[in-house]
């Protein structure tokens, strides 16, 4: 290997043999050049009087938005048959200083495994491990399956909206079913158990009615939620999964609605909390309150008193819905 | 009917020697017949862990069982116990009905019967001598089919004359089969109750499609009535879905419109309930099955239950439809929480000893 100052005019940069990247031009980096140079050269394999990067996509590219005419990097010669060794050194060279991002990662083992022909077993056994993975096969088929995405979908996951199970799911639909839940899911914000929750709900509904996921997305009730622009990214997620509930289950949504209408009734202060069983096997009520002194206990009791005497009380032990 | 004829029968060593085991051989000429050493029977315990029915069993076990066969109910200790025993001799079942909680209950692809049947006798016999004054219910349906398999197994004619001779002691043939040819003639001084699970015409055919219709099994009660057995009902799992109070209001018509409604001693009534693991099986193994999809909710004893008024409703007008065709009948519900015992049938759990009074006497009725 030898160090030379390479014209950037002679770099493929179109040529992704050995692109790990997924963000190219990240401000800090350019920068970091900017205000301090080109601290570590690139490594560039020169065959047929072109250079192809091993190492360095984005230093390049930054050197080249900068103005710069010439880079400096190290040139190594291949015939091909060292392609494996030379994406191990690129891979390496990414990870001496950062993390991989998830669809980094995916890329990695799919050009370890397509492009260069690595086995399987190597890939498990070595790779994965290396990758912060769990070395067996069913995660280097997930892994697979993330590179895999494309559009939208890879977008979400890439930004860490979508959790892996979530990408599954969507990976497993129809390209129409899947565009539409993408599409939905791109104006909310979903914690990872709101996105089990709203999967599970999703394909619930629509087995139920026979139909695709963008069927039950586009029920008015649900699409009101999802499009209404007033509410954050956070609240239409919890809006939509609070609707797709209320569809599945609208026996026991109901009976919570009108718990909680009996129990605002009541004129209870917020500090005394009054809980049902969540799904009401049993009719029993629990009302708690903290007291520090006695003055306080007589207050909160007087009011626990007051709502014992309203009618709207014998409705909360019955929440017969159906 | 869907016979069962497995492919291969498995034999453990010691079972080579039981009359039980030489009298299913003879019944299956030409099976694929292979010795096994007990360590191969012990890593397919039939009785323990979750795991997936395979398609139809198609492997037979013949083996000692160790355990002990009889067993309080599993739903003994809730609020309304029916003080019911279980005696296991038969683990599995070809059925295959879609909701059928044995695919997470038993932990192998095999249908297993156990060969020492001597054994299951004398704990029978020394569990009921120690309390003489006491009656025993004991039903063989609860890990399968109590009858699904007795052409092959002849166990009604070994077990029913057997109990005929306990004085406190009563069998009950919990049953989706038709396959009582055994039953007839054995001396069974009212001593075992031929029981039937049935459902509406819909259920019947859409997730017990390897089962005898409605009309098969009550045509197999009537019979069985006529040779002088009690008779029983289990709508068991009674499923909620839209046109069911017509279905089922049909379905206890039929049955009592079959049956004399003076032999029957009792119907008892269970919602749909499993554990949760079960509705990913079903989706899997039958994803035309709209089971999994009802309004569930966790409910006691771990597991999954229709929301508590659905059942409350269903339960009241299934009371109500029995209780006009078959008032003598004592009807019960099964594994449900004091709640609903109460606001259904309007009993109170205080009322439990008078539950399995009433079903004791039903079954010594003469």
């Amino acid at each position: 290997m030898e160090y030379c100052e390479i014209p950037l005019e002679q770099i493929d940069f179109e040529d992704a043999t050995f692109r790990i990247s997924e963000e190219l031009d990240p401000p800090l980096l350019l920068e970091s050049i900017r205000e301090a140079g080109l601290l570590y050269p690139a490594i560039v394999l020169l065959a047929g009087g072109r250079y192809t990067i091993v190492c360095g996509f984005r230093r390049l590219r930054a050197l080249g938005r900068l103005g710069a005419s010439s880079a400096p990097a190290r040139v190594v010669e291949s015939q091909g048959g060292d392609f494996p060794e030379l994406f191990d050194r690129a891979l390496w060279d990414n990870l001496s200083h950062r993390s991989l991002e998830p669809v980094e990662t995916a890329r990695v083992l799919y050009k370890l495994k397509h492009d260069f022909g690595m086995p399987d077993g190597v890939l498990t056994e070595r790779y994965l491990p290396r990758l912060g993975l769990p070395a067996h096969a069913q995660s280097l088929r997930v892994q697979m399956m993330v590179h895999a995405t494309s559009g939208d979908v890879r977008e979400l996951f890439r930004r860490g909206r979508l959790t892996l199970a979530s990408l599954e799911r969507l990976s497993e639909m129809f390209p129409a079913s899947r565009g539409a839940v993408a599409s939905a899911l791109g104006k909310m914000r979903l914690s990872a158990s709101l996105q089990r929750q709203f999967f599970g709900l999703l394909r619930d509904l629509a087995a139920v009615a026979g139909t695709g996921p963008e069927q039950v997305l586009r029920d008015a009730r649900v699409s009101a939620v999802v499009d209404d622009a007033r509410l954050s990214p956070a609240e239409r997620g919890e809006g939509a999964c609070a609707m797709l509930y209320r569809l599945r289950y609208p026996r026991v949504a109901r009976a919570r609605e009108r718990f909680a209408e009996c129990r605002r009734s009541l004129g209870l202060p917020g500090t005394v909390r009054l809980t049902a069983d969540p799904y009401f096997e049993t009719p029993d009520l629990r009302l708690e309150f903290t007291a520090r002194d006695a003055e306080r206990f007589r207050r909160l009791a007087a009011d626990v008193y007051a709502a014992s005497r309203r009618p709207e009380l014998d409705r909360l032990f019955e929440i017969d819905c159906i | 009917m869907i016979p069962y004829i497995p492919e291969r029968v498995w034999i453990q060593e010691e079972s080579l020697q039981d009359d039980v085991t030489e009298e299913i051989l003879r019944r299956l000429p030409g099976a694929k017949v292979q010795t096994v050493k007990e360590s191969d029977i012990r890593s397919m315990d039939p009785s323990s862990g979750p795991g997936l029915q395979a398609p139809g069993c198609s492997t037979l076990v013949l083996m000692r069982y160790p355990g002990s066969f009889l067993r309080h109910c599993q739903g003994s200790g809730a609020d309304m116990c029916c003080n019911y025993y279980t005696l296991s001799c038969v683990w599995n079942c070809h059925l295959e009905c879609t909701y059928c909680v044995l695919q997470s209950y038993l932990n192998s692809r095999v249908l297993a019967v156990c060969t020492n049947l001597p054994d299951l006798m004398e704990e029978v016999r020394g569990t009921l001598a120690r309390e003489p004054g006491r009656i025993f219910r004991i039903g063989t349906g609860e890990l399968a089919d109590s009858l699904a398999l007795d052409p092959l197994t002849g166990f009604s004619l070994r077990l029913v004359p057997f109990f005929a001779g306990l004085p406190n002691g009563y069998l009950e043939l919990k049953t989706k089969s038709d396959c009582i040819e055994n039953l007839r003639g054995l001396d069974h001084r009212r001593h075992t109750v031929v029981s039937w699970s049935v459902n509406s015409g819909p259920v019947c055919r859409s997730e017990e499609p390897r089962a005898p219709t409605l009309q098969e099994r009550l045509a197999a009660a009537l019979q069985c009535q006529q040779w002088g057995y009690k008779i029983g009902f289990h709508f068991d799992p009674i499923l909620f879905y839209e046109g069911w109070e017509a279905d089922y209001r049909e379905a206890v018509r039929t049955i009592f419109g079959t049956v004399d409604p003076a032999a029957v001693v009792w119907v008892s009534l269970g919602a749909l309930r499993f554990p949760p693991r079960l509705i990913d099986q079903v989706k899997e193994r039958f994803p035309e099955s709209k089971i999994p999809y009802g309004e569930f909710v966790p409910g006691h004893h771990g597991k999954l239950r229709y929301f508590r008024p659905i059942r409350e409703d269903m339960y009241r007008k299934m009371l109500s439809w029995i209780r006009a065709e078959a008032p003598q009948a004592v009807v019960y519900l099964c594994m449900e929480s004091r709640t609903v015992w109460e606001r259904s049938f309007g009993v109170s759990s205080a009322l439990a000893p008078r539950l399995w009074k009433q079903l004791d006497e039903a079954a010594c009725r003469e």
